[in-house]
């Protein structure tokens, strides 16, 4: 669980649903944020990955090429 | 005006003239002809029709005689709320006397106009390429789901480098986009909490953090984005021998309002998306002044919801005519 979700995205996610204006938002927001946790979680890895590959790779699927 | 054509009435984010398109996201629905009354703008119905490859343009013609001017833009290219032949591309035909094409789509991002010239726009052969970018609408690169469309989107990564980040296959399933949309607004939203703006509940148009200076750093990754698919656009058509030309009009915020305050700059997004063409010497026409000049209470340039009216639309085409033949690109 610790690996699949980053702490700071979880801290986020409860302060986030928890600045709701309403308690039926709040719980939406804590839902969905809990439910998205891993893949924001991943997409935080990604780009620390990114700044890892990105100094030795040029190219790449999805690098789009500068002319 | 059809009477065959069905009638219709669309609201701000009715996505009725779109459909799923696997490299953009979506387009318009081919060979579509509807009756519409836009709420906000116009008073009774304006007829809308696509041609075959769900442009709001003429019937496609094969031969080229002449120079060819392809437009690209949003709803304001698309001409929401005027009828067909009362948009700037039609009245910049009649001033260039020569063929006129137009691409617009409401809600096209410039990241998805960036994909149309990459990928599309050889078929046509232009010569010029106009981009009509309603300065406001610059925050579409960061919208990866739009009107229940996820769309193709460029980022940045952690060394500035440019990369595109295409559509999943689930995307043509209305349920997976709903799904995917749902995570992208998500993490939209909480980027915004964490940046302290509020767009969703209580949305104010006339302080949009766009034009706030103390939001600035917020929008410089947006603006670093905008900058290098720019220098995509310009090196693209560079390399095809397109001269390239961006048409930017007045926003509603400054055609009806006055700024509250020094730090409300409704002229932020002009400022910022002009020194970014300058620096990727990018030809533009700023149309602002001259729609700001021309427009009365009675004889207003735009809707009430910002959208260019007829003599908008023809204070423009006047706009981009003008500088084109100064350059002389239509010799």
């Amino acid at each position: 669980m610790a690996q699949l979700i980053d702490k700071e995205i979880l801290k986020d996610i409860f302060r986030f649903s928890a600045a709701q204006k309403s308690f039926s938002r709040k719980t939406a927001y804590l839902f969905k944020g809990l439910l998205f946790a891993p893949f924001l979680s991943r997409v935080v890895r990604k780009a620390a990955a990114d700044d890892t590959v990105s100094a030795s790779s040029q190219a790449g699927d999805d690098i789009y090429p500068l002319f | 005006m059809s009477n065959s054509a069905k009638k219709l009435t669309i609201r701000s984010g009715d996505v009725v003239f779109y459909q799923y398109d696997p490299l953009l996201g979506f387009w318009g629905v081919p060979n579509m002809e509807r009756n519409v009354s836009f709420i906000g703008m116009n008073e009774g119905y304006v007829r809308v029709h696509h041609n075959e490859e769900g442009n709001r343009d003429k019937p496609i013609r094969n031969e080229k005689s002449g120079k060819t001017v392809l437009c690209l833009g949003g709803s304001h290219t698309w001409g929401a709320g005027v009828e067909q032949d009362r948009r700037y591309t039609e009245y910049l035909e009649e001033q260039c006397r020569c063929q006129v094409l137009n691409l617009g789509h409401c809600s096209l991002g410039l990241d998805q106009i960036c994909l149309v010239i990459l990928n599309k726009v050889d078929a046509y052969k232009p010569d010029v390429i106009v981009v009509e970018q309603y300065p406001w609408a610059i925050h579409r690169v960061l919208n990866t789901y739009v009107n229940g469309y996820t769309r193709p989107y460029f980022r940045l990564d952690e060394t500035g480098a440019l990369k595109l980040q295409k559509m999943s296959p689930l995307s043509r399933f209305k349920i997976f986009r709903r799904m995917i949309g749902s995570f992208y607004t998500f993490r939209k939203e909480l980027r915004e909490f964490k940046a302290g703006i509020e767009l969703g509940h209580g949305y104010d148009p006339w302080s949009d953090p766009i034009f706030l200076y103390w939001k600035i750093p917020y929008y410089d990754y947006m603006y670093n984005l905008v900058d290098r698919i720019l220098t995509v656009m310009q090196d693209f058509c560079r390399q095809k021998g397109i001269h390239l030309l961006f048409g930017l009009e007045a926003i509603m915020q400054q055609i009806h309002r006055k700024s509250p305050s020094a730090l409300v700059d409704y002229e932020l997004p002009h400022k910022r998306l002009k020194a970014l063409l300058e620096k990727n010497r990018i030809a533009y026409v700023d149309a602002s002044s001259t729609m700001l000049a021309e427009n009365r209470a009675d004889d207003p340039v735009v809707f009430a919801d910002g959208h260019m009216n007829d003599k908008g639309h023809r204070l423009f085409a006047e706009e981009l005519h003008k500088d084109m033949v100064k350059r002389g690109w239509l010799n």
